[in-house]
Parts: structure tokens; C-alpha cells; sequence
């Protein structure tokens, strides 16, 4: 009955080895390169670059197809209606009344659908590869607070209960003669409260008590907070930083003397 | 003064939290040497977790409130030193694993709080180690606390507290949520640290027995005092106060009452272990245990005399993910009227059982019906109109701002009339002695309580069967006595029970009938007293029959006895 909501898939690997830093700078470059770029080449390259990546860290077909199918509303939705919107251009390939259908507009269509198809599969990338906390670590280690670094460690952590507490709540109530699937759409959205008064009531009651059992373990001392296994820059990660920021550098001077 | 052989001085303790006027603590005064071991019980609401509470400095520091008194840990008065700096030296450990376990693994829970700390790696890394080895976790290091069973949970609790090396460890009812086995771990765990890191150990805790092995003294709360202090010896003769506050003793102490009571000797009998009540009543009882007496036939408990069938369960095959299967080839056939104890250990199948029986799970393989009819095709709603569920937490169901309204939730789901769900309330809140609580917010209420709560809100549904998921865990004896009394007056009145639970006594008490599951099978079933009288299969699946059925067992009296009064009443009619 174990609920697995973190996409980690624990693999031996390069890409699963590289400090946590680099994969975060990695991913916030490629997000970069795919709102900057407009020339589907240049974003064809990219995409080959981050399939590439996940294909190194040994992520199986189904992870593959998991990512993909997440986005593919999406990157359908944009590319169909995009040259609905987009009207200018030439040649126009086809006119109906206010319907103008340009060349142009179909590929800026296909471009937008590939720029989210990028940043999904760099953030796809990144979670597949890096168990939570040590990304945690990661985003500490370039600056977040820790208190948030903290808080966002222990949120990611209590998903899984939470659903566990919300399933739980759901049997509870449905044994007490509850309907959770009858009625039309307001009836069953009102049903829901009889589930999220008790969720309410349990998340107050377990926050008090982690917050004693944090506090009880010297939460918050004013001394300089130390880390039994930090992260460390190995050889191989600054030269994966290195070619990324070259690479990325790369992308941005094409697109700026090549137009890209 | 403070006395530099105490690990613990309080002196004129009083506390109140800052959304009471009432105060919790009423003039504590509590000394605790270095080493020693005290245990502290009391009933729900005596103020046990709040005097831990003030131990590492959290009350009065965080959890402000208005406190009087002085509390000295360690030479550290806890107003003057900072709560991370008190807590090197008093290390917690709470109730809940899911609360005080956050972290994504078990060496970054151990690591937290010296990390905190400002300790060099290094340094953390031998605390860690140590810890680990302590507890006997060493090979779960890198574990998800999702992958742990509730006994090793606790194990990480403590260690995660041992890993900032405290002189003093306070456990606020550590195993009250776990399963037999789990409890053994932890106990087991906590004997070594007395006995080999000398550490000083407070712990609340329910469990008497293990009380009476473990501690070297006792301190009894009730309402905000402490009304009995002293060695395990001399409290638990104190029977009659501990039963009229509504705590358990340990079976063997009552049967030294008693036999002092019947029998009048000069040297009263006091046991405080199984092995010491065997030898002194070998000693000075030779003819009981010459094994040549003819054992008394008792009759079990009044049997229902219906033969139908309330829930009929027909090769029950169930997984939970392909290829994992959970219940393994169950045939069950409960009638209508029994009162039926599902007892074994966590993960051998007990709740998914019972989960079957109002259609919360369907059968991968095999068939349950209920009144003779098929459960297949009724939902879960339509099935609550004959098999109730009591849910583990009541916090699970909880929503209403009023008791009344809890109550009346599932007969106004089930379209019962404004006038009879107002005579089901009333009937339900009479059955559980809540009558005073009617507009009281349900979740302001105490565990016990709101249990209570939830069981009346089953009943005002009217079920035949009811299924009732641990309702006594973590609420006292007497509270369990006061739940497990109401339920036994529903059965009188004809509905079916179904209890799951972990405690041998409210089973040897209640049930008429017992099923012991274990890895997915049904390992015993029949009377209550059948089952106990056969130790030796209860042992594979680490379960033992109540102290005083052991004790009878091992003198080689009646393997049937039940009771302490039944233990007894056998001394006399042979003749002691």
C-alpha cells in the first residue's frame, strides 16, 4: 500500500551522481535557453541535449512516456490553437473568414509547444535523478534560507501521509453512509467537506507535535548550523558546470549573431 | 539547593497552559537521581505529558502558560538556559512516530539535532554510529521512515534523541501506538540504556508490567499532583488506590491482594514478575503445582445461541499490489451475536480483513457475505446500514462543532427521520456517558473521549455488525474499561462484534471468541479460552496470553484461567 509520490528513480549513473548544484544551475539555464530561444532548430538541439541527458541516466521508456504524457495535452492545446491567434505572416496557407492560417504561425505554434516541452523535461530531468532532500541540500547550498530549505524538506516529506491520512478520512466516512460520488458537481464539492474538516483538524494536531519534537532537538540554536555530509564540487562537476555555461553561452551568442 | 547527585530536582511545580485558567501541574516535587529509572502513570489528563514537557524547557519557554516553581535539570534551572542548550541534556521522545520523525531518512533524523548544534561532521558521524548501534538500526541507515515498521520508528525516535548526547532521556508513552512486537523492541531497547549507557530514564507509560520489571521507582499522577512515589514494590500494593484513580496493575499484584486479603498471613505476599509469583507459590504451595489435581471445568463465556451467520468470509484472497498478497485463504464464518477478538501483529493481515466486511476492500479472490447476502455489489454507504466501522483514530472522522451533530451525521446519510435520529442520539450519547458533552466541539475533547464520540456515532446508525479497529489504544485502563462496557451492552442487546485490538486483557475479559491472524492466515480460532490455553502457537507469532494465564500455565494449574479471581477461586478449591 506504499505511495510513492517523489519521481526519484534510484539509479547508478553519472547524471545521478553530479552535485545537486550543478543540476539546479543546469535546469535554470536550460529554462533560460528555452524562453529566449525562438528558432526551432536552435530548440531541436536543446530538446536532443535533455533527452540525451536522461537517456545517460538510464531512465527507463515508462519514466520517458510518464513525462511525455504529462505535458502532451499541453503541447497539443498550444500548437493547435496558436495559429488561431497568430494571424500575421506568409505564405497563408489557408483562409476561411476570420480564420487566417499562415506558415509562419504553424511553426511558431510547434515552437512554443517544444519551449514548455523543454522546460518540462529539464524539471523532469532534475527530479528524476535527485533524491529530495539532497535537492534541498542543493537550493541551501546556493542560497536559500534554511528555514525554507527546512520547510520544504518536511512539506515534500508528509505528502505521502497526507494522501495516506485523506484516503483514510475518505473510508471513514463513506463507512459512516457518506455518497462521496453521488449528486451533481456542487453536491459532491460540498461532500468534500466532511473530508477536509477532519484533514484540517488531524494537519493542526500533528504540526503541534512536530513542531515540539523539532524544538526538542535543538531547532533553531544560535550557534552556526553544521552538516554531516556537505556537498562537494568534485573535478567532474565544474567541468559539467563549465560546459554547460559554455554551451548555454553558445545557444545565446548563435541566437544573437545567427539569429536563432 | 539543588543536590549534585540529582539528575532532576522540581520543586513547588505549577503550570497552567495560556488558554486555561486551571492549573495541569498542582505543586509538583520530584527528585530524580543520576541513573535512575522512574516511570510515570496516571489516568488521561493527570498532567504526565506536561510535566515532560517541562523537562527540556519548552514549557514555560515556548509554550508559555503561567508557571511557578523551579525546575533543575542538570544543575540548569530550565527558565535561565535556552531550550537548545537544555536539550543536550534531556534528549524526548514523543507518542507519535509519523509527529516527531521528518526527515527523508534515518541518519538525517539522527543528524538533525547535533547539526543544530554546530557539531564538527566528524564528530556527528561517531554520534550517529553509536546511536544506531544502540538502538539496533545500524542496517536501516539510509531507510525512508515510510519502509519502517512503528517499533523501529520508535527505535529512530530514541536514537535521534541519544544522538545529542542528553544524561537524561524522557519517553512520553513511546509504545503506546505499536504492536506487541514493537513494544518488545522498545522496551528492550530502553532496559539498555539503563543498565549499560547509565542513563537517566523517565518514561510514562501504561504498560504496568513492564513497569514493574523496568523501574526503580514509580510516580503516580492524578490531577495535576503526584499521589503515589515510591518503589514498583510499594506502589503497585497500593491496588486499591491504583484501581480507584483507573490504572491497571500488573495481574500478579492483584493476586497478592488478594491472596493477603483471603488468606491473612503475617508476611503479606507482594509478586512483582511472573517468575517471582511462580516461586514463591511453588514454595509455599507445594500441592497446587504437584500437577495431581483435577482442573476445574469452566464453562466459556454465554456463547450467542444463534447459528446464522452475520458475516461469512469465503476463501479471502487479497493484494494490495499484484504478486503481494496481504491475506492469503481466509474462511471465517461469524454469527450473529458473537463478540469476536482479531488479534496479531501488525501486518498479519487484521485490518484488511475487516476492511472487507463493509465492502472498504474487494476481494482479489473469494467472497464475503453479510446477512447472507453478497457484498459485491453494495457500496460502502449502502453496506453502512448493517456493518459499522470504528475507525483506529477518531481524528479521522471528526468534523462537527458540536457532539450532537457527530452523532447524527451517519442516520441523516442514511435518511433516518429528524425525530428518530433525535432518539438515536440521546440513546447513543446515554450508552457512552457523554449525556453532559452534547454542544461541547467534539475535537476540544480528550482521546478517550472523543473515541467515545465516534463509537456513539456508529451506534446511532444502528449497524448489526460492528467492526471496531484497536479502540483502545492509547487511552487508559479505565477509560478502555469505560468503552469496552459500552460495547459489551451493545452486544447484549444483539449486535455482532468484531474487535481488533492488541491488549490480551480487554480480549481475556470480553471476547467469547478469538482469531489469531498471522502472515494473511487464520493460525487459531475458537473460544477465548481454547486460544490462550495454547501458548505454544500464540508464540510463533509473538503473542503471549494474559500474566495470570501464563501463571497458571507454568504452575501446570488450569491452562483455560482467565481472570485473577478464576486463578484464585482455583487456590481455594484445591485446597492452598
Amino acid at each position: 500500500m506504499s505511495m510513492r509520490y517523489d519521481l526519484y528513480i534510484e539509479r547508478e549513473s553519472p547524471i545521478h551522481r553530479l552535485d545537486p548544484r550543478v543540476k539546479l544551475i543546469g535546469v535554470a539555464l536550460g529554462m533560460i535557453a528555452a524562453v529566449l530561444l525562438t528558432n526551432i532548430i536552435a530548440q531541436l538541439i536543446l530538446y536532443g541535449f535533455i533527452i540525451t541527458v536522461l537517456l545517460i541516466a538510464r531512465v527507463t521508456w515508462e519514466k520517458f512516456w510518464f513525462a511525455f504524457r504529462t505535458i502532451l495535452p499541453v503541447s497539443v492545446m498550444i500548437t493547435l490553437l496558436w495559429p488561431l491567434f497568430y494571424r500575421g505572416g506568409h505564405p497563408v496557407l489557408f483562409s476561411w473568414g476570420p480564420i487566417i492560417i499562415s506558415l509562419p504561425s504553424i511553426l511558431a505554434g510547434i515552437s512554443a509547444a517544444l519551449r514548455i516541452n523543454i522546460m518540462a523535461f529539464s524539471a523532469f530531468t532534475l527530479l528524476y535523478t535527485t533524491p529530495q532532500g539532497t535537492l534541498v541540500r542543493g537550493m541551501v547550498r546556493l542560497g536559500l534560507p534554511y528555514e525554507y530549505g527546512l520547510s520544504l524538506a518536511i512539506a515534500l516529506r508528509y505528502i505521502p501521509t497526507f494522501g495516506g491520512i485523506i484516503l483514510m478520512i475518505m473510508d471513514a466516512q463513506k463507512s459512516r453512509g457518506l455518497e462521496l460520488d453521488k449528486g451533481n458537481f456542487l453536491r459532491k464539492t460540498l461532500k468534500y467537506v466532511y473530508v477536509m474538516a477532519p484533514v484540517v483538524i488531524s494537519a493542526l494536531r500533528m504540526a503541534d507535535q512536530l513542531s515540539l519534537a523539532i524544538e526538542s532537538r535543538a531547532y533553531g540554536a544560535p550557534v552556526k548550523r553544521t552538516y554531516l555530509t556537505d556537498l562537494k564540487m568534485r573535478l567532474t562537476d565544474g567541468v559539467v558546470l563549465a560546459l554547460l555555461v559554455v554551451g548555454f553561452a553558445g545557444l545565446i551568442a548563435g541566437k544573437l549573431v545567427f539569429s536563432l | 539547593m539543588s543536590n549534585d547527585q540529582n539528575a532532576i530536582d522540581i520543586k513547588q511545580l505549577t503550570y497552567s497552559y495560556p488558554t486555561s485558567t486551571q492549573p495541569v501541574l498542582k505543586g509538583i516535587d520530584l527528585s530524580v537521581r543520576k541513573g535512575e529509572f522512574l516511570s510515570i502513570m496516571g489516568p488521561t489528563g493527570a498532567g504526565k505529558s506536561t510535566l515532560c514537557l517541562t523537562l527540556n524547557g519548552i514549557i514555560p519557554q515556548s509554550l508559555s502558560g503561567t508557571m511557578q516553581g523551579t525546575v533543575v535539570v542538570d544543575g540548569m534551572n530550565t527558565t535561565t538556559y535556552g531550550v537548545h542548550q537544555l536539550t543536550s541534556k534531556v534528549g524526548m521522545v514523543f507518542q507519535e512516530p509519523e509527529s516527531q520523525l521528518f526527515a527523508m531518512n534515518v541518519q538525517e533524523e539522527l543528524s538533525f539535532g547535533p547539526e543544530n548544534l554546530g557539531v564538527p561532521p566528524d564528530e556527528i558521524r561517531r554520534r550517529v554510529d553509536w546511536a544506531l548501534k544502540v538502538v539496533r538500526m545500524e542496517q536501516f541507515r539510509m531507510r525512508s521512515p515510510f519502509r519502517l515498521s512503528g517499533g523501529q520508528k520508535q527505535r529512530v525516535a530514541i536514537a535521534a534523541a541519544l544522538s545529542m548526547y542528553p544524561n537524561i532521556l524522557v519517553l512520553d508513552e513511546p509504545t503506546a501506538g505499536l504492536d506487541p512486537i514493537g513494544k518488545m523492541e522498545v522496551f528492550s531497547v530502553v532496559h539498555d540504556l539503563k543498565n549499560m549507557q547509565n542513563m537517566t530514564v523517565i518514561m510514562v507509560e501504561h504498560e504496568s508490567e513492564e513497569i514493574a520489571r523496568f523501574s526503580d521507582r514509580i510516580a503516580v499522577m492524578n490531577d495535576g499532583k503526584i499521589v503515589l512515589l515510591g518503589s514498583p514494590r510499594n506502589v503497585f500494593s497500593e491496588t486499591e488506590t491504583l484501581t480507584k484513580i483507573g490504572l491497571s496493575v500488573p495481574q500478579v499484584c492483584e493476586l497478592a491482594k488478594k491472596m493477603n486479603d483471603g488468606f491473612r498471613r503475617e508476611k503479606p505476599y507482594s509478586f512483582m514478575t511472573l517468575q517471582e509469583a511462580e516461586d514463591v507459590i511453588k514454595k509455599d504451595f507445594p500441592r497446587l503445582s504437584s500437577g495431581k489435581f483435577a482442573a476445574p471445568n469452566r464453562p466459556s463465556p454465554a456463547t450467542p445461541t444463534s447459528n446464522d451467520a452475520a458475516v461469512q468470509v469465503e476463501g479471502l484472497h487479497f493484494e494490495y499490489d499484484k504478486g503481494v498478497e496481504v491475506l492469503r485463504g481466509i474462511d471465517l464464518t461469524i454469527r450473529k451475536g458473537e463478540f469476536v477478538a482479531i488479534i496479531g501483529q501488525n501486518g498479519s493481515g487484521k485490518t484488511t480483513l475487516v476492511k472487507h466486511f463493509n465492502g472498504l476492500l474487494r476481494p482479489t479472490n473469494g467472497r464475503i457475505l453479510v446477512n447472507a447476502a453478497e457484498t459485491a455489489q453494495k457500496t460502502v454507504a449502502q453496506l453502512s446500514r448493517t456493518v459499522g466501522y470504528l475507525f483506529q483514530n477518531p481524528d479521522h472522522q471528526i468534523f462537527s462543532t458540536t457532539v450532537e451533530d457527530e452523532i447524527a451525521f451517519g442516520p441523516k446519510n442514511l435518511g433516518v427521520g429528524r425525530d428518530e435520529i433525535e432518539k438515536r442520539v440521546a440513546e447513543a450519547l446515554k450508552l457512552v456517558g457523554l449525556e453532559d458533552y452534547r454542544k461541547v466541539p467534539p475535537s476540544t475533547l480528550g482521546l478517550g473521549q472523543r473515541r467515545k464520540v465516534t463509537l456513539a456515532a456508529i451506534v446511532a446508525m444502528k449497524p448489526d455488525v460492528m467492526v471496531l479497529d484497536e479502540p483502545t489504544t492509547g487511552i487508559d485502563w479505565n477509560g478502555s474499561l469505560q468503552l469496552m462496557d459500552s460495547v459489551t451492552e451493545l452486544n447484549k442487546q444483539g449486535h455482532t462484534i468484531v474487535t481488533i485490538t492488541h491488549s490480551m486483557r480487554v480480549v481475556a475479559q470480553y471476547a467469547h471468541r478469538t482469531v489469531v491472524l498471522a502472515n494473511g492466515k487464520v493460525i487459531l480460532d475458537g473460544p477465548t479460552r481454547e486460544v490462550f490455553a495454547q501458548p505454544e502457537i500464540l508464540k510463533t507469532t509473538f503473542l503471549a496470553p494474559p500474566q495470570i494465564t501464563c501463571l497458571a500455565q507454568d504452575l501446570g494449574l488450569d491452562p483455560k484461567t482467565l481472570s485473577v479471581d478464576e486463578f484464585y477461586s482455583t487456590m481455594k478449591e484445591l485446597g492452598a
